[in-house]
């Protein structure tokens, strides 16, 4: 996980299940209830897809009824019933091994970092797994024994002894409580694609990885916020619906990308023969005196992962010209700025549209403004981020939005590679989408229409 | 030191695990030993073969018990 002085974030930051659906909760509670209402207790008991939209039933414990919407985002899960109404079955590889995984409440004084045990003299034969999250809860997770069965092996009386064995091992003698356990076995599985017409799925609805690199939550978020800016341009009218098959394009990939990392862990972790199991042996015993083969015990945590050769990216003329940086279809780099005197990253500076970065010496040249009124005047939304000396030159600012960031130790130029001058455009969810040294008439609505799903590249 | 890539190193790691297991458990040692017979002679330096020898000896505490008793 990066963790340097570029980063916005420490590594490990970990949030549980249940704060996270409180944050989303109170967000919602902002929103005007005619736009967006949760209704509790609700399940899905059908659907019918027309050319114009789709028709949900509905049903709570009391009554039955139907809705309609233009979309249907099915967020349900692993065990998606909209998957099932659909008729759609996710395709891969399920493995074998299974852990027990386990959240306890203790009072400890241990760093923040995740510990991994192979085969510890607590659990003979098992890898266990600690790390700390908020509020004192620590959460183990345990390899079961091929012959143990998973019902019995998440009660109670069975997993006390086993924590109870690790905590005596790591020498500590404090009071726990158990909190909570689950059963979980590795699947690499997907839908081919993600789109069925007017029904769009995300998260595990849509696809299952690997737990180990912590892909699974996060890769949802990734899909929410592909698939957030398309459906809201779809239905603002500036992109054709096709857009959303480069959502199920690039989002399918990622999980090509996730399931490759999360099975390299998987083998590791819960190895899926005898020569797996040897070899990692033989790699933990050399490890610590020989650090090229301790690259191989990486736990490959999730990252987000770069849309390359997306539909919606531009290869500019300038592409070439840049050694380094965020190449067309990467998520964004973590990068400190200050703004208005204050310590900020670019990542919490990027807006909710596209937002076009300008670097270099001396102002901003008018064709970047010039670009960006004709841009604007077509109804695309997109900030204006001036990024060290330059500034815009007086008086053309006009209706646009803009903003003004000063560099931190040359950290900008040197991690964008944006000397003597660099220009990025950012996609709505943060990706590049296009980059050039010099502006030219034309070139940034031709980058938006083609990240909007309507340039010409989408003709090639 | 190594000249191998990260990748590469990884996909090689991957293939040895399967040509372990594909071994079989009662071939395992044969094809461990004509493996490092082979890398001996690709190796072809007596002296960085007596360090590498010492170096993957199963010392107490530094090698895993239990592969040392099995």
């Amino acid at each position: 996980m990066p963790n340097d002085r570029d980063q916005r974030l420490a590594p490990m930051t970990n949030l549980q299940q249940y704060y996270i659906e409180q944050f989303l909760l109170d967000a919602v509670a902002k929103r005007d209830p005619n736009l967006l209402e949760v209704r509790w207790g609700t399940r899905v008991d059908g659907l019918h897809q027309g050319r114009d939209g789709v028709v949900v039933e509905l049903a709570t414990d009391t009554v039955s009824y139907a809705t309609e919407c233009d979309f249907l985002v099915a967020c349900d899960g692993a065990r998606s019933r909209v998957r099932q109404a659909v008729g759609l079955r996710m395709n891969g590889t399920s493995y074998e091994g299974r852990y027990v995984i386990v959240d306890i409440e203790i009072d400890l004084d241990l760093p923040t970092e995740r510990l991994a045990w192979f085969d510890p003299p607590s659990n003979p034969g098992r890898t266990m797994l600690m790390h700390k999250q908020p509020d004192n809860i620590w959460r183990l997770d345990y390899q079961l024994h091929p012959t143990e069965d998973s019902e019995e092996m998440i009660r109670e009386d069975k997993v006390t002894p086993v924590v109870a064995a690790h905590l005596e091992m790591m020498g500590i003698d404090r009071p726990w409580r158990l909190i909570w356990t689950s059963m979980y076995r590795a699947a690499a599985v997907s839908l081919d694609s993600y789109r069925s017409d007017r029904v769009v799925f995300a998260g595990d609805a849509a696809h299952l990885v690997p737990i180990f690199g912590v892909r699974g939550l996060n890769s949802g978020f990734d899909d929410a916020f592909n698939l957030g800016w398309k459906l809201a341009s779809v239905i603002a009218g500036c992109s054709p619906d096709t857009i959303l098959d480069t959502y199920s394009e690039e989002r399918r990939r990622a999980w090509e990308v996730n399931v490759t990392s999360a099975m390299k862990s998987t083998e590791f972790m819960a190895p899926p023969s005898r020569g797996y199991e040897l070899m990692r042996d033989a790699v933990l015993s050399l490890a610590k005196d020989h650090p090229a083969i301790a690259t191989l015990i990486d736990p490959r945590q999730s990252a987000p992962i770069a849309y390359e050769g997306s539909r919606l990216n531009t290869v500019t003329r300038d592409e070439g010209s840049f050694k380094t940086g965020p190449r067309p279809g990467s998520p964004p780099l973590e990068c400190p700025l200050i703004v208005d005197g204050k310590k900020r990253y670019l990542t919490s500076v990027l807006g909710s549209d596209f937002t076009l970065v300008w670097s270099g010496e001396g102002d901003a040249p008018s064709m970047v403004t010039n670009e960006l009124h004709c841009a604007i005047n077509l109804g695309l939304s997109v900030i204006l981020l001036t990024i060290g000396a330059a500034r815009l030159l007086s008086g053309t600012a006009g209706q646009l939005q803009t903003l003004h960031a000063e560099v931190v130790e040359g950290r900008f130029t040197e991690l964008y590679d944006a000397a003597p001058s660099a220009v990025y455009l950012f996609r709505p969810d943060g990706h590049v989408c296009a980059r050039w040294r010099i502006m030219r008439p034309g070139d940034l609505s031709n980058a938006i229409d083609t990240a909007l799903g309507c340039g010409k590249a989408e003709l090639s | 030191m190594s000249v191998w890539s990260r990748d590469e190193r990884e996909r090689a790691y991957t293939n040895l695990c399967d040509a372990v297991t594909a071994a079989g458990e009662d071939k395992e040692s044969l094809f461990l030993a004509r493996l490092c017979l082979l890398l001996m002679e690709e190796l072809g330096d007596a002296e960085k073969f007596e360090a590498i020898l010492a170096q993957a000896q199963l010392q107490s505490g530094k090698g895993l018990s239990r592969s040392a008793s099995e």
